[in-house]
């Protein structure tokens, strides 16, 4: 035998010798792809114990980990994924119904695989172990020598097995080869749950000869993205000087360095995309078990998986994800009784639907149980000091159901082992946060839950039209482009009807942004000649869009702007165009607040729409998310110092909540107002809290916030209540006027 | 001396394309059955197939019988690679017009002692 790597004692006694690292891999990811595929199959399958597609299919899964991992002398893995493979044969010829016994016998043999195949990717070996519970589990299915059959059969054995129609080849009865050593397979006691005797040996010092799967920091993957950036700007640079292809050996040199580099561009970008079926591929097992546990039927229905996402964001989204999942079960849906009493099917569905729109992925996860409990919302948020009764008849029903983002808030009956304990939501908004997205939720009592989870793609790929204006190029997701209209052909004009800009289009009456006039005010609206109208659509509403020229569509690979830049104009993102120069992509949403057009809940005041203010005037707005949880914007102007306190700092002076500051006593109020009397010391966190300062005649006063999120630019009036930033409905509060009311009252 | 592999798990076509290369023969690999009515016709000189019997889409039966009704390859050794918990399906597969079978686990050896069957003459590596 070989001198180096130990030879590796598979069952039936057979001596392999070692297989390298490479083809090891390969069997991890086979592996983990076969029991996604499995733990779909089986949740299928308790659905519709008919299907033989699953059955076959889970078959298959688990035969192929069960004959590959023989010849890694697996003999742990190999045991498992045969008694699991034994009982779906049984199934597949019908000798067994599924019963959810048996579906749950099944799926603890997934785990047991999963775990081992978990040890073996950390140390390379067969981790050391004890099957006998999961196999127990599957004992009143297997054969009476079920037990038996775990054991390897001695040759004997193999050939009594071999049908006699082929028996009569010679080559059959010498199914198996027996090297050398037959005898040093050791004989294992029959029990499975004696494992430590027959631990598979295979060496870790195998040396790979080519890994087929590496592990890469994104970190690294975005540096070479940005070199390929510069390459490209290289790559351009060349081109532009010599005489591309052709007869000259630099001209084929810089030829075919420009396909090499448009290809490399291509495949680096690939390998940061991942579609969001990566992330599915496991819910419907995660459902599954969580029904369970709750004894509710529920069905899970996925939509879009082939959406592609940046695979960070993939990473970033798993966690949220589950817990709404788990929620959703658990508190969305109701109890079988309940559905019945409301005339629905017993069966509960949770339905996920992922789709691309506007530059982002949207996740909708809706559940059609009983939707969530306005009374226990407002009961639970009053209880806690957080909103008071008289608030129920001033706050909306979007404002009270933002409750619900507070940490540690739960309007759970019951803490169930699942979730209910108050951790879920918060933590699951501030995780999608993190990543640039936002989580919002809407319910209708009696028809269900839905959270809408909005994410950026990121470094995701979207068809796009590139237009110009005042030479410079910018970017359009395709997916708000309607139409394009030639202007000065055809009577196609822009029309001015009270100082605003128009577009009749078959007889309708669009609202118009004009590009050049929204970067360059003091520009003139000018003639029209050779200038393009785009027809766009934000929120289901259209409006026109001139501009210079309208170059070509591409794809294009979205990079995300840096805040201090989103803040400077309607921007989405950049991206760099085939030339090597950067684009910014258009925001066409926010194009459509500049159109004047409404945005958000209808119940929102557009704001942006009145005539007499100038586009350009923009008002520096602090965006934070206020005590209840609801997103609200203070004018900058009015922000005199962002300072940090801690629970314990807060104290209480006249009934009212305090804190010191630089040698006085900052009375501090919240920005829902009139709060001043309210228990702020009831706080449920050691944390620290933001608190604004803001000064008014000498007078100093506080308002806590829960947190600060960002600045944006509000680029019309400011005369209403409520605004929609960034596709949130948000609350504008002027601290002047909110802390002229909190304290002149208690004053 | 030409194989095609077919087999879904990568790993498995890997490990066999492995031995066959040290036993000298050229390998192709198929990962599907479909794949292989695909590729079958391109490799010129084939010799042998080696078969998985399990496979999404098109299963081994379903690829064994077409290929034997196909005047190019009703001659193609083919083996077919199973296991000892389908030694039912071997008796099948015998009788579709698989020419040998083949046990996994196995090793170099037991595969060129199953090629020798065949008629074909591999190479012994020198270990």
């Amino acid at each position: 035998m070989h001198a180096g790597p130990d030879p590796v004692v598979a069952s039936k006694g057979i001596t392999l010798e070692p297989l390298d690292d490479s083809i090891l891999d390969e069997f991890l990811v086979d592996s983990h792809e076969g029991l996604d595929r499995l733990d779909r199959d089986l949740v299928t399958l308790e659905h519709d114990p008919a299907s033989g597609e699953a059955l076959a299919s889970a078959f298959r899964s688990l035969h192929t980990i069960k004959g590959t991992c023989s010849f890694f002398g697996f003999r742990r893995l190999e045991r498992v994924a045969h008694a699991g493979e034994h009982v779906l044969s049984r199934l597949r010829s019908s000798q067994l119904a599924l019963t959810p016994e048996i579906a749950g016998g099944l799926l603890a043999v997934v785990d047991s695989v999963r775990r081992i195949l978990a040890g073996i990717e950390s140390t390379r070996q067969e981790p050391v172990g004890d099957d006998s519970a999961v196999l127990a589990r599957l004992a009143p299915w297997l054969p009476a020598e079920g037990a038996e059959r775990a054991k390897p059969p001695a040759t004997s054995r193999a050939k009594a097995a071999v049908p006699k129609a082929a028996a009569s080849k010679p080559a059959v009865s010498k199914s198996v080869a027996p090297k050398s050593a037959p005898k040093s397979a050791p004989a294992s006691p029959a029990a499975a749950g004696a494992p430590v005797a027959d631990v598979a040996v295979v060496s870790s010092t195998t040396t790979a000869l080519q890994q087929q799967h590496l592990r890469v920091d994104v970190r690294r993957l975005d540096q070479i993205m940005d070199l390929v950036g510069e390459l490209v700007l290289a790559r351009n640079q060349l081109v532009q000087t010599v005489a591309v292809g052709g007869a000259t050996p630099v001209g084929r040199a810089a030829q075919r360095l420009d396909q090499v580099t448009t290809r490399l561009q291509d495949e680096v970008m690939r390998t940061r995309m991942q579609p969001v079926s990566a992330l599915w591929a496991r819910l419907p097992r995660l459902v599954r078990d969580v029904a369970t546990a709750c004894g509710k039927p529920v069905r899970l229905e996925l939509e879009g998986n082939a959406t592609e996402l940046d695979r960070t964001l993939v990473e970033a989204l798993k966690d949220p994800l589950t817990h709404l999942l788990r929620n959703a079960v658990d508190h969305g849906i109701e109890d079988a009784t309940t559905r019945e009493r409301a005339g629905k099917p017993a069966e509960g569905v949770l339905r996920l639907r992922a789709f691309e729109e506007g530059g982002s992925v949207h996740l909708l996860l809706s559940d059609d149980g009983g939707g969530m409990s306005l009374e226990r919302i407002r009961a639970q948020a009053i209880a806690r000091g957080l909103a008071e009764p008289a608030d129920v008849d001033r706050l909306t029903q979007e404002q009270w159901l933002q409750f619900v983002f507070l940490p540690g808030f739960s309007t759970a009956k019951n803490v169930t082992n699942i979730s209910g304990r108050g951790v879920g939501l918060d933590a699951a908004r501030s995780a999608i946060e993190s990543v640039g997205g936002g989580l919002e939720v809407s319910s209708v009592p009696g028809q269900g839950t839905t959270f809408h989870v909005r994410i950026p793609l990121t470094l995701a790929i979207i068809p796009a039209l590139t237009v110009e204006q005042a030479g410079e190029c910018y970017v359009i997701p395709q997916a708000h482009l309607l139409e394009l209209a030639r202007l000065g052909v055809g009577g196609a004009k822009v029309e001015w009807a009270h100082d605003r800009p128009r577009f009749r289009l078959r007889g309708e009456l669009l609202p118009v942004v004009l590009l050049g006039r929204l970067f360059d005010p003091s520009s003139e609206p000018g003639g029209s000649t050779g200038r393009h109208l785009l027809v766009l659509s934000a929120e289901g509403q259209r409006f026109g869009l001139v501009v210079d020229q309208v170059r070509d569509t591409e794809e294009i690979v979205v990079k995300p702007l840096r805040s201090s830049l989103r803040e400077i104009g309607p921007f989405a993102g950049a991206t760099v165009r085939g030339d090597g120069r950067v684009a910014l992509i258009l925001d066409v949403l926010a194009l459509a607040t500049h159109a004047g057009l409404r945005r958000g809940a209808s119940t929102t005041v557009a704001v942006s729409s009145s005539p007499t203010a100038p586009v350009s005037r923009a008002v520096p707005l602090l965006l934070v998310r206020s005590r209840g949880g609801q997103p609200a914007v203070v004018p900058v102007a009015e922000v005199e110092r962002i300072v940090e306190f801690e629970s314990s700092a807060f104290e209480r002076l006249d009934e009212r909540p305090a804190v010191r500051f630089e040698g006085t006593v900052l009375p501090v109020t919240t920005l829902a107002g009139g709060a001043s009397r309210r228990r702020l010391d009831a706080f449920d966190a050691e944390r620290a809290w933001p608190v604004l300062i803001h000064e008014h005649d000498g007078q100093r006063w506080g308002f806590l916030v829960d947190r600060v999120l960002d600045i944006v630019d509000w680029p019309g009036a400011l005369d209403a209540e409520r605004l929609v930033v960034r596709d949130h409905v948000t609350d504008y509060v002027s601290l002047a006027r909110a802390g002229a009311d909190a304290f002149a009252e208690a004053a | 001396m030409k194989a095609l592999v077919v087999d879904d798990s990568r790993a498995m076509r890997r490990i066999i394309a492995k031995y066959l290369v040290e036993l000298g023969f050229e390998v192709h690999e198929a990962g599907s059955g479909l794949e292989a009515l695909v590729q079958a016709p391109k490799i010129s000189g084939l010799s042998v197939i080696l078969l998985d019997w399990n496979m999404p889409e098109m299963d081994g039966r379903t690829l064994l019988e077409r290929l034997r009704a196909d005047p190019d390859f009703a001659d193609t050794p083919v083996m077919m690679v199973t296991t000892e918990s389908e030694m039912e399906q071997v008796e099948v597969a015998l009788q579709a017009g698989a020419s040998e079978y083949l046990m996994k686990p196995f090793d170099r050896a037991a595969l060129r002692e199953k090629l020798l069957l065949l008629g074909f003459d591999p190479e012994e590596k020198a270990a």
